[in-house]
């Protein structure tokens, strides 16, 4: 590859992994006008940047306002490479399709918006419910939209019991086997998660995304 | 009209006016700048604001006054100040006792050029007064409050239960009793004498974690003693909501957090009592200020709406009740005032600390914050008042914190860096066992003057935390807690005030109420971030307010008559469902002074 193509990568990547949000989609579509696949510049320079941004959580480097700078200078990005992706009659392939909202009773949902931007910097589908959802609407949604995973937030010990309740209802309805719930929150943890049935547990944005790749692999139950 | 030159004498102070003839004393006392405590009102029938006539010709005595003298057999130059009225040159020597200067430290005073008290009447929420009965006075409850209202000129009364029947020898009654009077319309019971002298009142502070009690003398005003204690609710849960989580929906763990609380209470008041030397059941009026949910379960009401968005509370306001139908351990017949509630997470003990800092009586815009396991924030915008709560967590308590600690012995409360290490205090100078939320503001504002912190919050290259003391350090994950926490609080004011179209810099002062002590230096809060950068004058300490708001109720009509009216004046603003909530709060999240820089409005 040519050293220019090769420069225009990494200032992507840069400006993803520094959460320039006004400079990644335009280095996206320069990145497409000097001749390269959409594809290429997803592996090569949007992967790895969010990957980059997710160890520097995990190692402490970043806290929250870094995290989601990343993703959205990543979601600016994607948007202009799904485009050309679209246009050239492809389509990138869904990590897995996620329901999320924050549970009844709970206003909160700035975790939840996190966990949602993480996902979808990911390659997952994320419809979000927005917060203080009622429980019968999230199973709804999940069974209308197909959906793989329904990912619960809940920032109250009282509201969180209401993640049991949507655990509950997927049994009731004869949905449990089909679709996978991730759990979350301040007050949550992986045993509560455990107790409630729930197939797993993620402390931070950036481990609820592998805990949703591990549910969309493994298929397994696994928790955290 | 004429005027007389008079000679007030008070304590070391010698004060020479000249009146108007006709003049009441007390009128005129209340003119100069020496209030007094008029316990009855200035009506002349409690006989207590004596004084005494040192020198000049003696106006005429009342009939209230020869009555009040000849009972107690007092010399003729000693007269009641609400009595005598002024038509002569007089020197007057006014006891110091009578003066209502309030015991309760006077915030206001801080702020240069508006010296006004905080206590602005002395109506004691119960009082005695001694009256002479008939026989006949004492046959029923309708004529014994009759000729209670009518000796007392009360416009109404009525007995909070029957009186009456509850006495054991109405025999002992006649001649000289005491009545034990609820804000001068509510006969709360009748003693045989005089008993006057005893009538005592309790302040409480009912917290989450902390419960603090205050006990006055409400014949003159006097702090008795005060004492807090752990509330014993913690066995069932350290945090608020899990103990809401424990009583939803279970009337059975409602009833044992409401005796555990109880329990708190009583053990205080067992304190209290001792060291006074008094009696139980001479305490007669409480104050309760306590959050929403402590104030619900003291009161046994239903606790499920208030662990739930929207938070609605059951009740705002609530009628005094008797001690009797609440089990307090003090005179059955004992009123307790409840202080307000303004919302869900804003309860009574904003109410009362709101009411205690005097704010709402001044001009200008104001902002109040309680800082604990919930930031709570009040903003007083000319008339307006606008109450909102932030999650804020208990990191300032020290809890979550890995070297924190409550503010207690050992804990350090204040630290500043200096010459390439830290300086601190501990609070009774002990060996340090760890931090307190003043000694971890020091700490962040010390680590970011000494480049150890970046404004991001990130411990600078090289290190992996940030030794403050032998085996205290600050650890990564406890710098980002306090940040969350300090975020929670800064977004939360930005937004309230943006909400009312104001910028910080329009404030006239800041009330700081709360787990952070006198300790903490208000250079060190702007320099961390959590307040703007307004001149350190206009930041003012309140420490425990709402225990201060509750005795300051338990003693003026005016407080009691204010906070009453908090309810409808406040205007809830929930922060959360404020569509820029989230970007405020990630700003909100770096350190330092940046974050006031930018300007609104």
């Amino acid at each position: 590859m040519k050293p220019e193509l090769n420069n225009l990568l990494h200032s992507l990547k840069q400006s993803i992994i520094q959460g320039q949000v006004d400079e990644a989609g335009p280095l996206a579509r320069k990145a497409l006008a000097s001749g390269l696949e959409a594809l290429q510049v997803i592996e090569k320079a949007c992967v790895p940047a969010i990957e980059e941004v997710g160890r520097l959580w995990e190692a402490g480097d970043y806290f929250l306002p870094e995290l989601i700078a990343g993703a959205e200078a990543m979601k600016a990005a994607m948007t202009v490479l799904q485009e050309a992706l679209k246009s050239a009659g492809q389509s990138l392939k869904s990590a897995g399709r996620v329901i999320i909202g924050t549970v009844e009773g709970d206003i909160h949902d700035i975790g939840k918006n996190l966990v949602a931007s993480m996902l979808r910097a990911s390659g997952f589908e994320v419809i979000d419910l927005g917060a203080d959802v009622k429980i019968d609407k999230f199973v709804d949604m999940a069974e209308r939209e197909r959906a793989d995973i329904i990912a619960l937030s809940a920032l109250l010990t009282t509201t969180m019991l209401n993640q049991k309740k949507v655990v509950d209802l997927l049994v009731s309805r004869g949905l449990r086997d089909k679709i996978k719930v991730m759990v979350g929150g301040a007050p949550v943890t992986e045993k509560f998660a455990r107790e409630i049935g729930a197939d797993g547990y993620g402390e931070s944005a950036v481990q609820a995304v592998s805990v949703a790749r591990s549910l969309m692999s493994g298929r397994g139950g696994s928790h955290g | 009209m004429t005027r007389v030159g008079l000679k007030l004498l008070a304590g070391k102070r010698t004060i020479r006016v000249q009146v108007s003839s006709g003049q009441k004393l007390s009128r005129t006392l209340l003119q100069v700048g020496l209030p007094l405590k008029l316990y009855c009102q200035g009506r002349g029938i409690c006989g207590r604001c004596l004084v005494e006539i040192k020198s000049g010709r003696m106006p005429e005595e009342t009939e209230a006054e020869k009555k009040m003298r000849l009972e107690r057999r007092l010399p003729s130059h000693f007269r009641l100040a609400c009595q005598l009225r002024l038509d002569q040159p007089l020197t007057v020597r006014i006891p110091e006792d009578l003066l209502l200067l309030p015991e309760i430290k006077n915030l206001t005073a801080k702020f240069s050029g508006q010296v006004q008290s905080a206590l602005s009447d002395f109506k004691p929420m119960v009082k005695k007064y001694v009256l002479r009965f008939s026989a006949e006075d004492l046959s029923v409850e309708k004529r014994l409050l009759s000729a209670i209202k009518s000796s007392l000129g009360l416009k109404e009364l009525a007995s909070a239960s029957a009186v009456l029947p509850g006495l054991r020898s109405r025999g002992l009654l006649t001649g000289q009793a005491t009545a034990v009077i609820y804000d001068d319309r509510i006969l709360l019971n009748l003693e045989p004498g005089r008993t006057d002298d005893r009538v005592f009142g309790l302040a409480l502070d009912l917290g989450t974690t902390t419960v603090s009690a205050r006990l006055l003398d409400l014949s003159n005003g006097k702090i008795l003693a005060s004492a807090s204690a752990a509330n014993l609710q913690a066995a069932f849960g350290a945090d608020l909501i899990s103990r809401v989580g424990l009583a939803t929906g279970q009337p059975g763990h409602l009833k044992k957090l409401r005796l555990a609380a109880l329990k708190s209470i009583s053990n205080l008041t067992e304190v209290l009592v001792r060291e006074a030397a008094i009696k139980p059941r001479w305490i007669y009026a409480v104050c309760l200020a306590g959050n929403a949910v402590m104030n619900h379960l003291f009161l046994n009401k239903p606790v499920d709406s208030l662990g739930r968005a929207p938070f609605k509370p059951v009740f705002m306001s609530h009628d005094p009740v008797l001690a009797s139908s609440v089990q307090l351990r003090v005179n059955p017949r004992a009123m307790v005032f409840i202080s307000p509630n303004l919302g869900g997470f804003v309860g009574g003990d904003i109410s009362a600390g709101l009411i205690y800092t005097g704010l709402l009586n001044r001009t200008g815009n104001y902002l109040y914050l309680d800082l604990g396991t919930n930031g709570e924030i009040v903003l007083k915008r000319g008339r307006k008042i606008m109450v909102a709560s932030t999650a804020a967590g208990p990191a300032f308590e020290g809890s979550g914190i890995s070297c924190g600690q409550p503010a207690v012995a050992g804990a350090i409360e204040y630290a500043r860096w200096s010459d390439g290490r830290f300086e601190y205090r501990t609070i009774g100078q002990l060996k340090p066992s760890g931090l307190c939320g003043s000694g971890l503001l020091g700490v962040l504002a010390g680590s970011l003057k000494a480049g150890l912190l970046q404004s991001s919050g990130r411990i600078a290259a090289g290190r992996s935390e940030i030794a403050v003391a032998p085996g205290l350090a600050l650890s990564q994950l406890d710098i980002r807690k306090l940040q969350l926490a300090l975020a929670a609080i800064k977004s939360g004011m930005r937004l309230l005030l943006r909400s009312a179209g104001m910028d910080w810099a329009e404030l006239d002062g800041i009330y700081l109420a709360g787990v952070f002590g006198s300790s903490v230096d208000p250079g060190q809060c702007i320099s961390v971030g959590l307040l703007p950068p307004l001149p350190r004058r206009k930041i003012i300490f309140a420490g425990n307010a709402s225990l201060a708001g509750a005795e300051l109720m338990l003693m003026s009509g005016e407080a009691r008559k204010a906070v009453a009216r908090l309810p409808v004046l406040v205007q809830p603003v929930s922060l959360a469902a404020m569509k820029d909530f989230q970007s405020e709060f990630l700003k909100a999240l770096s350190l330092g002074r940046s974050y006031w820089r930018e300007k609104d409005a």
